[in-house]
């Protein structure tokens, strides 16, 4: 694997990754609102 | 922890939502998580730029995908407050023309045609899943099945595939029975499941198929060669237009978008769910899904074992089909004994993203025959169809014999000159009411007598009723009937401090016109009664005006002419 394709690899799948398990977190974590 | 909020159309009927934001959360990106997350995705990629193509795409999901998102959850959820959970009556709720509820029909067209193929795709995984199992294709290849199990081979036209037809029927049984028990127990259950085992089984795939080596068997390339193929950025393919409409063109495609299946999961929402977090979140799980786990299974499996340029012919066509049904089935056969294990994980995860997705299309057709034509599915459906109906006999039936047509137009003769009730004219309301004074009051009482008792309520039933205060003049619009004009007489106070009272003046001490400026018309129109009302325009007669909607503005605080 080419160095470029390895730094497309990861930043990519780490900014999407990241961004699906903070988000996952964020839903869970986050109390309902009132009337919920 | 399902909601059971009576809701404002059949008696008994409960409203149905969401259980859990994890299940809601779980069920969009299920419905966006499909085939193409594993079978299109790889090989768009590859052929439009490798690395390079994500730049577009994802530039393409930040500014179109999830502003889509965010609008179709939006439509979806304030159809939903109306008890709109299908595209035509969201639409029809969207604006004051009704032809806009004809537009909405393509939100339940698109996933009716796209289901009648899809189910039949959904229903080879789930074949392949068995014959992977009973170990099939350690004896035959998947490139002799696969034409036999279609009935490609016969050429006669009455050639049926009988196994195809009936793994076609089960599955086609098996998403009705799931949508049978309803948004919780069926769609909401099945996502809970699905998700995680197709999330399990990617993972699983993606490190086995990485981590195979010169030393395995059958092994005539390393595995990252493949990924290097998805992934190796070709810049100059950021100058090719078709680049950037093939980037836009899979974020449509994965997400969903545009095909009414994401408004009528949004429908269930309440009130004050957040719409920014949930769908942003499910789009980022798709999106994990298809660019972690899409690009790390199909093509580096495929390329340790045929090698780079097999590959990169079957890709050619910017999809991963043959591959995934022709040849991978065969390559697991050199993963020994894991291999009928892997190669059911492979297409139990291609199902798991198939079903969750046909859920999502067949759940705004079956949220459409509820809504609109009042059907309800399940053995709790019929009891509360059942529950309705007694209640129905009550109120609708109140005398036997001759004397229910006197009755009847007795009825129509107060609903109309009286209470102003038209047909069509807040039925869900008068549906409720009546039948819970069909329970208290005696039964052979007439309609019209007990609606009088509730009337304010049918004069006013944005007071009374859940969701969203509808302005009067909407109050009686539903699906396929016009809307009813509210009673002319009623007044309207508005306050001071309010925009529409600063728009028409509300409580203000100056005068825009001066005595001299009024037009003759005007002031001798104008009765003793509405002569305290402001004049707004030059137009001749235009104090305590009726609005559109036939209501009239009064003011109470001005009074006479004024410097």
């Amino acid at each position: 694997v080419t160095v470029s394709a390895w730094i497309m690899l990861i930043a990519t799948w780490s900014v999407v990754a990241g961004a699906a398990l903070f988000l996952v977190l964020k839903v869970l974590t986050t109390p309902p609102r009132d009337g919920e | 922890m399902t909601d059971v909020t009576p809701s404002p159309g059949l008696p008994g009927a409960k409203k149905e939502r969401w259980g859990t934001r994890v299940g809601l959360v779980l069920a969009v990106a299920g419905n966006a998580v499909g085939l193409g997350n594993f079978l299109r995705f790889p090989a768009q990629a590859a052929q439009n730029g490798g690395g390079a193509f994500l730049i577009p795409y994802l530039i393409s999901f930040l500014l179109m995908g999830l502003p889509l998102l965010w609008v179709e959850w939006a439509i979806g959820r304030h159809g939903g407050q109306y008890g709109h959970h299908a595209s035509p009556g969201m639409f029809a709720r969207m604006g004051r023309g009704s032809w806009l509820k004809y537009v909405g029909v393509f939100g339940l067209f698109t996933n009716l045609t796209v289901a009648a193929y899809y189910c039949y795709i959904e229903s080879w995984t789930l074949a392949y899943v068995w014959h992977s199992l009973v170990g099939t294709f350690q004896h035959t290849p998947a490139t002799t099945f696969f034409p036999e199990y279609l009935g490609t081979t016969n050429p006669s036209i009455a050639a049926v595939p009988y196994e195809a037809a009936c793994w076609f029927i089960g599955t086609l049984a098996l998403n009705t029975w799931i949508l049978s028990r309803g948004l919780v127990k069926g769609v909401e259950l099945a996502a809970k499941i699905g998700m995680p085992l197709l999330l399990l089984f990617g993972v699983v795939l993606a490190i086995k198929g990485l981590t195979l080596g010169p030393g395995d068997p059958g092994v005539v390339e390393s595995p990252l060669v493949g990924l290097n193929f998805v992934w190796q950025p070709q810049t100059s393919g950021l100058w090719n237009p078709s680049t950037w409409l093939a980037a836009a063109g899979q974020v449509f495609f994965t997400l969903s978008v545009g095909m009414g299946s994401i408004h009528c999961y949004a429908a269930y929402l309440r009130e004050r769910d957040d719409i920014a977090l949930n769908a942003t979140t499910a789009g980022a799980v798709n999106e994990f899904v298809e660019v972690v786990l899409g690009s790390a299974i199909l093509i580096p499996i495929a390329t340790a074992y045929l090698g780079l340029n097999l590959v990169q012919a079957a890709t050619a066509g910017g999809s991963g089909f043959d591959l995934a049904f022709l040849t991978l089935p065969t390559l697991f056969n050199q993963w020994g004994a894991f291999g009928p294990i892997a190669c059911a994980m492979w297409f139990g995860l291609l199902f798991f993203a198939g079903i969750t997705s046909s859920l999502a299309m067949g759940q705004p057709v079956v949220a459409f025959l509820q809504d609109e034509f009042k059907t309800r599915r399940g053995a709790g459906g019929r009891r509360v169809r059942r529950r309705h109906a007694r209640a129905r006999h009550d109120v609708r039936d109140p005398l036997p014999g001759r004397h229910l047509r006197r009755v009847r137009l007795l009825d129509r003769h107060l609903l109309a000159h009286h209470l102003r009730v038209r047909r069509g004219d807040h039925l869900r309301l008068d549906l409720r009411h009546r039948a819970r004074l069909g329970r208290d009051q005696p039964r052979r009482r007439p309609q019209a007598a007990r609606l009088l008792q509730v009337r304010d309520q049918v004069r006013d039933p944005g007071l009374h009723r859940r969701g969203p205060a509808r302005r009067p003049h909407q109050a009686g619009r539903r699906l396929g009937r016009r809307a009813v004009q509210p009673p002319e007489h009623r007044t309207l106070a508005l306050r001071p401090g309010s925009v529409i009272g600063k728009l028409f003046h509300v409580g203000e001490t100056e005068s825009w016109f001066a005595p001299a400026a009024r037009s003759p018309a005007c002031s001798s129109r104008t009765s003793p009664a509405s002569s305290s009302s402001p004049c707004l325009s030059s137009s001749p007669c235009s104090s305590a005006r009726p609005s559109r909607a036939g209501t009239t503005f009064t003011n109470e605080t001005q009074e006479g002419p004024r410097p």
